[in-house]
C-alpha cells in the first residue's frame, strides 16, 4: 500500500555544488559546497541573514541558484520537474499565520498535492498516507480540528505531517522550533529525531545552539552566505567558532547526561 | 460520527481511540455531495419561482411550460402568447443572468480572497469594476459609440491590464503589490468617473448612471445572459476544476512551491481567469457589491475553508442569493426598481453579520 515500502532504499544524500544565490546585487550565498547525509538530524546554524534561509529554500529547489548545483542522490535537482522534486525533498517554512477555518486533515492532504493530477481529487493512497503521517507525528486524533485553533507546537506538528505525506527522502526546516514553549521545542526535535532515525535526511535551520547540540548529530555553521564550519557537531561548535559567527564569548561543557556538548555563555 | 471502534489483531484488549480521519473524510465528502446536489436543486427551484414574481403573476409550472415550449418539447399554446412573451423576453433571461452573474462574482471572490490572502480582497480587486465603471459611464453621458456591455468588458479589462503591469516585477506577482496596484488603478478611474459624472451628467441620465455604479440588472436580455454564460464557461468553469490548487497558498508562496507548484504562473492563471471572468459579469450587472466579497466568507464560515468545497458551494450559494435579490429589488417597490446592489448589501451585511456573532458564539 504504502509506496515507501516498495522503493529500494535510497540513502537521501543532498549536496550542493558551487552554489552561489544573490538577490537585487546582494550575494546571499557564495561559492558554497555542501554535502548532507541521512543518519541523525542535521543543524543548520549560524546568525540572522547568515543565508539559512536562502539555502535550505536553494536545497529545496524552491530557488533557482546563480550558479552551481543541488544534487540528490546523483540527479541534479534542476533536472526534476517540479512535482518529481516535491516527491522527494519537503520543506517546512517559518510559521505563516493562517486564520481560514481549514480542517487538520486537509492541511496533511496538501502534502499530496505532488502526487496528483490537475483535476483528480485525492486517491486512496492519499487518504492512507496523510492518515500516516498524521499518526506519525501523533497528532491522528485531529484530524478534524480546525488548523487555527490548534496551539503552536500542534500547528508545527501539523506542518510536519504534511511535509511527511509528501513521503520524501528529505525533510528540511525553517526554525521549526521557533516560537514555541520549551516543551513543544524539545517535542519537536525529538520527532525529527526519530524520524532521522528512521533513515530520513532530516536538515533543520535552529537558532538555539544547545538544542542543536542535543538533538542533531551534523551541523552547518554559516557566516556571510559561506560555510564556516561543518561536520560532526561537537566539531562545529567550538569556542572558536562562535565567537566568529555570533561575537560572544562561549564555553562548551560536556551535558551531564547526554553527553552530548553543552553551551554556556559569558 | 464518533465511530469508536478496536484495533483487532494490534493491540492485546480493545482500545477506544478517536476517530479515524479517513472515514470521516469520507462521511464528509458525502456530505458535500448532498449539500451541492441540494443546492443545485435550490438554485433550479429559485430559477422557476423568482421568474414567477412580478406584476403579472406567472406559476412557476407555467414558467417551466414556457421553457418546454422554447426547447420544442410542448406545443404552442396560443391563449398565452402576451405572458409568453413577458416570461421569454423578459423575465427568464433575468434570473439568469442574476444566476450566472452571482455565481461568477462569488467565485471570482473566492480566487482572490485565496491567491491574495486577504479577506478583504474581491474580484474587483485589480480595478475591473472602476475600469467598467468608466467605460460605461463615458457610454451613457458621453456617448461614446459603443455597446455599454462592450464598453464595460474592455474597460475591465483595461484596468485589469494596467493593474496587473504594475503589479507585476520580473515576472511575480507579490500579493501586496497586486493589491496596491489594483488600489491606485481603481482610484483614478473612480476620481475620472465621478468627474465624467459631475461634468455632463443631468436630469433622468443621474438616475442611469447611478443604478449602473450600483449594479442592476434591469436592463438583462438574452444577450446579456449569453455574455455571462460564456464568461462562465470560459473562466468559471475552468477555476472550479483546478481551484483545488488554491489550498496550496494558504501557507504562502513558498509552501506552494513546495508542493512542487508553480505559484507565479498559477497567480497569473487565475488573476487573468478572475478579470475575465468579472469582466464579463460587470459588462451585464454593473459594478455590483457585496456578492463577490461576502459570499466566499459566508460558506467558509458555514463549511470550512477547503477550495474544493468552497468553490463549487460558493457558486451556488451567490447564484442563488442574486436571484433573490434581483427578486426582491424589482419587486418590493413595483413598478418602480431599486438598484439591485442597494439590497443585496442591505439585506447581505446583516445576515453575514448574524453569521459572524453566531460564530463568535461558538467558539
Amino acid at each position: 500500500m504504502m509506496m515507501l515500502t516498495q522503493q529500494p532504499v535510497l540513502e537521501g544524500t543532498l549536496s550542493g555544488l558551487n552554489l552561489s544565490y544573490s538577490i537585487q546585487g546582494k550575494r546571499l550565498i557564495t561559492e558554497l559546497d555542501c554535502v548532507i547525509n541521512r543518519g541523525g538530524p542535521t543543524a543548520l546554524l549560524g546568525a540572522n541573514g547568515a543565508g539559512k534561509s536562502t539555502l535550505l529554500h536553494l536545497l529545496a529547489g524552491i530557488l533557482r541558484p546563480a550558479s552551481g548545483m543541488v544534487g540528490l542522490d546523483g540527479e541534479d535537482l534542476a533536472s526534476l520537474s517540479s512535482r518529481m522534486r516535491a516527491q522527494r525533498i519537503a520543506l517546512v517554512e517559518q510559521a505563516v499565520a493562517n486564520e481560514q477555518p481549514l480542517k487538520v486533515f486537509d492541511v496533511v492532504l496538501l502534502g499530496r498535492t505532488p502526487f496528483q493530477g490537475m483535476f483528480a481529487g485525492p486517491s486512496e493512497d492519499d487518504y492512507a498516507a496523510a492518515s500516516s503521517a498524521l499518526q506519525t507525528v501523533g497528532m491522528a486524533a485531529f484530524g478534524e480540528r480546525h488548523f487555527h485553533t490548534l496551539s503552536g507546537g500542534e500547528k508545527q506538528r501539523i506542518h510536519i505531517a504534511r511535509a511527511l505525506a509528501q513521503q520524501p527522502r528529505v525533510l528540511l526546516l525553517d526554525e521549526p522550533t521557533n516560537h514555541l514553549d520549551i516543551g513543544a521545542q524539545l517535542g519537536t526535535m525529538r520527532l525529527l529525531q526519530g524520524l532521522a532515525v528512521k533513515g530520513m535526511t532530516v536538515v533543520a535551520a535552529i537558532h538555539d545552539l544547545n538544542l542543536a547540540a542535543q538533538f542533531c548529530d551534523q551541523a552547518i555553521l554559516l557566516d556571510g552566505g559561506a560555510i564556516v564550519a561543518a561536520g560532526p557537531i561537537e566539531e562545529v561548535l567550538t569556542p572558536a567558532t562562535i565567537l566568529e559567527v555570533y561575537g560572544v564569548e562561549a564555553a562548551i561543557l560536556v551535558h551531564p547526561r547526554s553527553g552530548r556538548p553543552l553551551v554556556v555563555f559569558d | 460520527m464518533r465511530a469508536l471502534h478496536s484495533q483487532a489483531g494490534a493491540l492485546p484488549h480493545p482500545v477506544l481511540i478517536s476517530p479515524d480521519p479517513e472515514s470521516t473524510y469520507r462521511t464528509r465528502k458525502r456530505r458535500l455531495t448532498l449539500l451541492l446536489l441540494l443546492l443545485l436543486a435550490i438554485m433550479l427551484l429559485s430559477l422557476a419561482t423568482a421568474a414567477a414574481v412580478g406584476p403579472t403573476y406567472i406559476s412557476p409550472a407555467e414558467v417551466i411550460a414556457v421553457v418546454a415550449e422554447k426547447f420544442g418539447a410542448a406545443g404552442p399554446d396560443p391563449s398565452k402568447q402576451v405572458q409568453n412573451a413577458i416570461m421569454w423576453e423578459l423575465r427568464l433571461p433575468r434570473v439568469v443572468t442574476a444566476a450566472v452573474v452571482g455565481a461568477g462574482l462569488a467565485v471570482g471572490g473566492v480566487v482572490m480572497q485565496g491567491l491574495t490572502r486577504n479577506p478583504l480582497a474581491d474580484p474587483y480587486l485589480l480595478g475591473v469594476s472602476s475600469g467598467a465603471s468608466l467605460a460605461a459611464v463615458s457610454v451613457l453621458l458621453l456617448g461614446v459609440a459603443l455597446l455599454l456591455p462592450l464598453a464595460a468588458f474592455a474597460g475591465a479589462l483595461a484596468a485589469m491590464a494596467i493593474a496587473l503591469g504594475l503589479a507585476s516585477s520580473s515576472g511575480r506577482l507579490s500579493t501586496t503589490r497586486t493589491v496596491l496596484a489594483g488600489l491606485a488603478v481603481s482610484s483614478l478611474a473612480s476620481s475620472l468617473t465621478s468627474f465624467v459624472i459631475f461634468w455632463t451628467a443631468q436630469g433622468d441620465s443621474y438616475r442611469e448612471v447611478l443604478s449602473w455604479l450600483m449594479g442592476s440588472l434591469s436592463g438583462s436580455t438574452w444577450s446579456s445572459a449569453g455574455i455571462a454564460v460564456v464568461g462562465f464557461l470560459l473562466a468559471g468553469v475552468p477555476i472550479l476544476l483546478t481551484g483545488r490548487m488554491l489550498d496550496a497558498f494558504a501557507f504562502g508562496d513558498s509552501a506552494a512551491s513546495s508542493l512542487g507548484l508553480n505559484p507565479a504562473r498559477i497567480r497569473w492563471a487565475m488573476m487573468g481567469a478572475v478579470a475575465l471572468l468579472t469582466g464579463c459579469m460587470v459588462a451585464v450587472s454593473g459594478a455590483l457589491g457585496f456578492v463577490g466579497l461576502v459570499i466566499p466568507h459566508v460558506v467558509r464560515l458555514l463549511a470550512g475553508a477547503g477550495h474544493r468545497t468552497v468553490l463549487p458551494l460558493s457558486a451556488l450559494t451567490g447564484a442563488v442569493f442574486l436571484i433573490w435579490a434581483d427578486t426582491v429589488a424589482r419587486s418590493v417597490l413595483s413598478p418602480r426598481e431599486i438598484p439591485v446592489g442597494v439590497i443585496t448589501a442591505l439585506v447581505g451585511a446583516p445576515a453575514f453579520a448574524f453569521l459572524i456573532w453566531r460564530q463568535k458564539k461558538g467558539s
